[in-house]
């Protein structure tokens, strides 16, 4: 036991003393979560709208009514106006407008095939579809502007309609933070659980100390759980100050089970601990371990993981391949904790698979751990 | 090979798309028109229904443990208020991930409108053609493909990855092998010094994004729509500024892992606040600061606009002065930082 609190108080020294380490635990993980929380965003905003070929329009106080119902949306604002479509793509090409409407201009028709009966009749939104995403989303919005503003007067026969009656469930003011924050969370702990440990057990093995301790009579085990307890009190730490701050700056709701998610997450830390023990094991460089955690570990979390791209949208092979990285049940399951509300029984299989995890890489860090160096 | 793998296998998978969207429906109404609504969804690429019930429980548990996206219910009396006009369905879509709720709820709501349109053109009611028809067209990338915007995206993370880390660790590494002392000894000066230290990355780099280029036109048949030269003028402004950076770091640190470290930190920030994952116009306009003092989200910007739009070297102006200002600046600075005695 004294052994044991010896080697902890060690390394915690190691780590207060070693400044920028202390950056990269504590200061990116809340940077992390600010950034995703206030500035990454995939809602379409401040959406740049130009209004093509207003001298050539049938009705003019009709055009410059539509203009003013387009500013008056929170997600756009008119920026420009145009005399003809060759200058509103002039400037999606230097990235200046969003979109464009125009209404029966003379200006070359953009599709030959596209010949509007008369001018005046019809409406074209040209959206820049660089990002399709965006680009869909925020012509379905122009469409649904005018769409209202040309609702028939009441002199038209009556129609046969279907109207739908939309809502947005578990996240209706679509706020990006509620996606993004438990992904967050995933990605903080391995990057720590598994960057951080494993470089400073490895740092240990390249100055040379680390045969000290192996041939010191303290049993090897000890040195590694005094290594990856440290890690795993600041990873709580980081824990709970990113609940805190999630909970009370983004308003990112809580709505499920709180032992859930403390259980899950203890668990998910414990995970990138040992994955970080086995990288440990099997590199003899600082930066062998760094190079393995951050291209073989970070970049296949962030784009595999479900974190910012959906699992659904990707190919079947890719979605199996999504099954092997821990992060992904991780977000799965916080994600119906914290968003839906959800309580033990939904997540049982994510806790399950993540011990699952946990034994198989403890068995693979045990196997692979070399008593000899 | 890390340009291949992220050339070859992430544009698969990076996708905000709204695919094979899972609807659940709920059915009062059990008539022949509720039925063909429900198999006109089906028939939709874009979507499948998962099941058809008549519990509204049944149908939001489903939204809740995922078997499907969205929910469609139609309620009792649905075929026979059609025609009066005034036919309600309820839609609603899981919006933890806003923007495919929102595709879906708004595509749903597009489709069953106009199954509305189809039914009064059938029973003859909607004989005048609307006068005011909207039609979208989209510019660019009109098979909204999304790889094609990820790709030139990604060739930029694959860069800032090797331009920015690799000379980030160069001159450190002189410094704990203990090199650097003969180095400094030399007469050389400090910019001939920090010059050939940056022309190797250069050339790497170069070669890096013509591996890229040349495998995505190979294996997904995507070539950039505008000039080359401009491309590699673009490429060759933004390696010079991240090998910059990574110099001037370098130059600051004492050991590799500080200087791996806060590279690391750095580059967390420069992707993210570039635009390559998520749209800079979403941002709030204190995070739209500091996406414009970030060179790589020039680079994504004209990288893309390149690519996709075939815009020319006049045409990006404002991304050319940017990158040339940054690298300027950084090439500078890590020229400066760089001292002979310590």
């Amino acid at each position: 036991m004294n052994e044991i609190k010896a080697f902890i108080r060690k390394e915690l020294f190691h780590i207060l003393r070693d400044r920028r380490t202390l950056l990269i635990v504590i200061l990116l993980p809340i940077v992390q979560v600010l950034l995703f929380g206030f500035a990454i965003s995939v809602e379409v905003q401040h959406m740049r709208i130009a209004m093509v070929g207003k001298e050539f329009a049938d009705d003019q106080s009709l055009f410059e009514k539509l203009a003013q119902d387009i500013d008056a949306t929170d997600a756009c604002d008119v920026t420009a106006y145009y005399t003809t479509v060759e200058e509103a793509i002039d400037a999606m090409q230097k990235g200046e407008i969003d979109a464009a409407i125009r209404n029966g201009s003379p200006a070359i028709p953009i599709n030959p095939q596209n010949t509007w009966q008369a001018a005046g009749q019809g409406w074209q939104i040209l959206t820049d579809a660089t990002n399709p995403t965006t680009g869909t989303n925020l012509g379905y919005l122009l469409q649904g502007i005018i769409s209202q503003r040309m609702i028939p007067s009441e002199t038209t026969p009556h129609r046969a309609s279907v109207s739908p009656n939309s809502h947005l469930l578990f996240n209706p003011q679509l706020i990006s933070a509620y996606n993004f924050v438990p992904g967050v969370m995933g990605l903080v702990f391995i990057m720590i659980g598994a960057l951080v440990t494993s470089v400073s057990i490895v740092r240990e093995k390249e100055i040379g100390t680390m045969e000290l301790l192996l041939v010191s009579p303290v049993k090897p085990w000890i040195i590694i759980l005094s290594k990856m307890l440290p890690y795993f009190i600041i990873c709580s730490v980081d824990f709970i100050a990113l609940l805190i701050v999630s909970k009370t700056i983004l308003h990112v709701p809580i709505a499920g089970s709180l032992s859930a998610i403390i259980v899950m997450s203890i668990l998910y830390i414990i995970l990138a601990l040992v994955i970080g023990l086995v990288i440990s094991n099997k590199t003899q460089t600082q930066f062998q371990a760094m190079m393995i955690s951050i291209l073989g570990l970070m970049l296949p979390v962030i784009i595999l993981s479900g974190l910012i791209f959906p699992i659904t949208n990707m190919p079947i092979v890719l979605q199996y391949v999504t099954h092997i990285i821990p992060t992904k049940w991780y977000i799965d399951g916080l994600r119906k904790l914290m968003i839906q509300g959800l309580g033990w029984a939904s997540v049982w299989n994510d806790i399950a698979i993540l011990c699952a995890m946990i034994t198989f890489f403890s068995f693979l860090a045990f196997k692979t751990f070399k008593n000899r160096l | 090979m890390y340009p291949l793998i992220v050339t070859l296998v992430f544009p698969w998978a990076t996708s905000m798309d709204l695919v094979d969207c899972g609807v659940v429906v709920v059915d009062h109404d059990h008539s022949q028109l509720s039925s063909r609504l429900i198999n006109e969804i089906d028939a939709l690429p874009l979507f499948y229904v998962t099941s058809t019930t008549d519990s509204h429980t049944i149908g939001m548990n489903d939204i809740s443990s995922h078997d499907a996206t969205a929910i469609v219910e139609i309620p009792h009396g649905f075929s026979d208020s059609i025609s009066i006009g005034g036919a309600q369905v309820y839609i609603a879509s899981n919006a933890v991930d806003g923007l495919q709720g929102s595709l879906a709820m708004n595509y749903l709501g597009q489709v069953t409108a106009q199954f509305g349109q189809e039914i009064g053109h059938e029973i003859g009611m909607n004989t005048t053609t609307n006068q005011s028809e909207v039609a979208i067209k989209y510019l660019f990338n009109g098979t909204l493909n999304y790889q094609h915007f990820m790709i030139p995206g990604l060739i930029v993370f694959a860069l800032i990855a090797l331009t920015a880390m690799l000379p980030a660790l160069n001159i450190v590494s002189e410094k704990e092998k203990g090199t650097i002392e003969q180095m400094n000894v030399t007469p050389i000066h400090k910019y001939q010094f920090i010059l050939a230290k940056l022309i190797p990355y250069w050339i790497i780099g170069l070669i890096a994004v013509t591996i890229c280029i040349v495998l995505s036109g190979a294996v997904y048949g995507y070539l950039p729509k505008g000039s080359y030269a401009s491309l590699y003028l673009l490429v060759f402004l933004f390696i010079l500024t991240m090998s910059g950076i990574g110099l001037m770091l370098s130059n600051k640190s004492n050991t590799m892992q500080e200087a791996v470290f806060v590279m690391f930190f750095l580059m967390m920030i420069f992707t993210l606040m570039s635009g390559l994952f998520t749209p800079v116009q979403s941002m709030d306009s204190w995070a739209k600061w500091i996406a414009d003092i970030n060179p790589p989200r020039y680079f994504v910007d004209g990288m893309r606009a390149i690519y996709i739009k075939g815009s020319s070297f006049t045409q990006l102006s404002t991304e050319y002065i940017a990158l040339t200002i940054s690298s300027l600046l950084f090439g500078a600075l890590a020229v400066y930082t760089y001292k002979k005695q310590n």
